[in-house]
């Protein structure tokens, strides 16, 4: 049996070559744009699966992250949305707080700085 | 080292003179031999490098398992979803999806998903059939008084400047967009001719060095910014 091999592609890992003249200006911009297509398209597939409509629709809870071996948490869970106007009330989230004590607005320098004589 | 290797260098090569003395056609051995023997002198008396100097010719060897390590890592020990900051897997997916490739294989993932840290989105009981719903996802960037609002793609190029890329990589990426409508930020070195003549849409990038919109003395230079900002394509 003979087989005649026409082209040579090259793929990562498999070997293969890929010849200069295959690798066009032309074919470069295409591929840039596939993997656009191909990526948005593929999101556009988990929204609808997800029983949406537009990425605006996506919230926290949608997303689960596994944090053990036997526990499952939502991204509300772990990344709680703040309150609104939280930061002007001077009430900043828990994960914020120690920011907004070190913080001051006259120095403009490394906090380790601070306190050095 | 160099004591065993002195007294093969001359075993070899006094053996050699001796078989040649009954029998001529034996002195082509020195074809072989006297490369080796003179290139572990060169390294016993060369002062660079210890471990040749100690190991003699063998030494070598480490140099060319050094060389290899990491071909040989890449190829066969490291894992497909292992490789740090890309892994094998991500990196195929580039690839097929650049290709029009099919870009899933059915009957399960590579991933192990009882590991902590692994991420996903459920599926719905009310699902839609994905070409039910509009695939090409865009989010509005302006609001009611934007005179130019922009629909953004959800997924656009980030920031690399020309010169950490080429000109044909950034000819490429800009043709890219321009194809396939979204954008193209130009990192902090700012817009380049390259940026510009293949007609994508941008997202101009200003770092900490304004460049693009820089004073010759380093400060900013709101004129030059508003005449670049201006630019049709940045967005």
């Amino acid at each position: 049996m003979i087989e005649v091999k026409m082209s040579q592609g090259a793929k990562p890992g498999h070997g293969g070559i890929l010849p200069a003249g295959k690798n066009t200006p032309f074919i470069a911009k295409v591929r840039v744009s596939n993997y656009h297509g191909e990526t948005v398209k593929s999101v556009a597939e988990l929204i609808a699966a997800a029983g949406l409509f537009t990425s605006q629709d996506l919230r926290l809870w949608h997303i689960n992250r596994r944090i053990s071996m036997t526990k499952v948490a939502r991204f509300d869970d772990i990344h709680p949305y703040p309150e609104t106007g939280c930061l002007l009330r001077d009430n900043p989230p828990p994960s914020m707080k120690r920011f907004f004590e070190e913080a001051t607005a006259d120095p403009f320098a490394a906090s380790c700085q601070l306190g050095m004589p | 080292m160099r004591r065993q290797f002195l007294l093969f260098a001359l075993l070899t090569v006094g053996g050699t003179a001796a078989v040649g003395y009954y029998w001529p056609p034996a002195l082509w051995a020195y074809m072989l031999i006297a490369p080796i023997v003179l290139l572990g002198l060169y390294d016993m008396l060369q002062t660079k490098q210890t471990i040749v100097r100690n190991f003699p010719i063998l030494g070598r060897g480490r140099y060319i398992m050094e060389d290899l390590r990491p071909k040989i890592y890449q190829y066969f020990i490291e894992s497909d979803v292992d490789g740090t900051p890309i892994n094998r897997l991500a990196r195929n997916l580039v690839y097929q999806r650049a290709k029009c490739d099919l870009d899933t294989i059915p009957f399960g993932t590579e991933f192990d998903v009882y590991k902590a840290g692994y991420e996903w989105l459920n599926h719905s009981m009310g699902a839609h059939a994905p070409h039910s719903i509009d695939r090409n996802l865009r989010v509005l960037v302006g609001g009611p008084d934007c005179l130019k609002p922009y629909d953004a793609s959800i997924l656009n190029i980030s920031a690399m400047s020309f010169c950490a890329l080429s000109r044909q990589a950034i000819l490429s990426l800009n043709g890219g967009a321009k194809i396939g409508g979204f954008a193209h930020n130009t990192g902090e070195g700012s817009i380049s001719p390259y940026h510009l003549e293949p007609g994508g849409d941008l997202i101009w990038q200003v770092g900490t060095g304004y460049f693009g919109c820089r004073k010759s003395d380093g400060s900013f230079c709101p004129e030059t910014f508003a005449e670049t900002a201006q630019i049709d394509a940045v967005k």
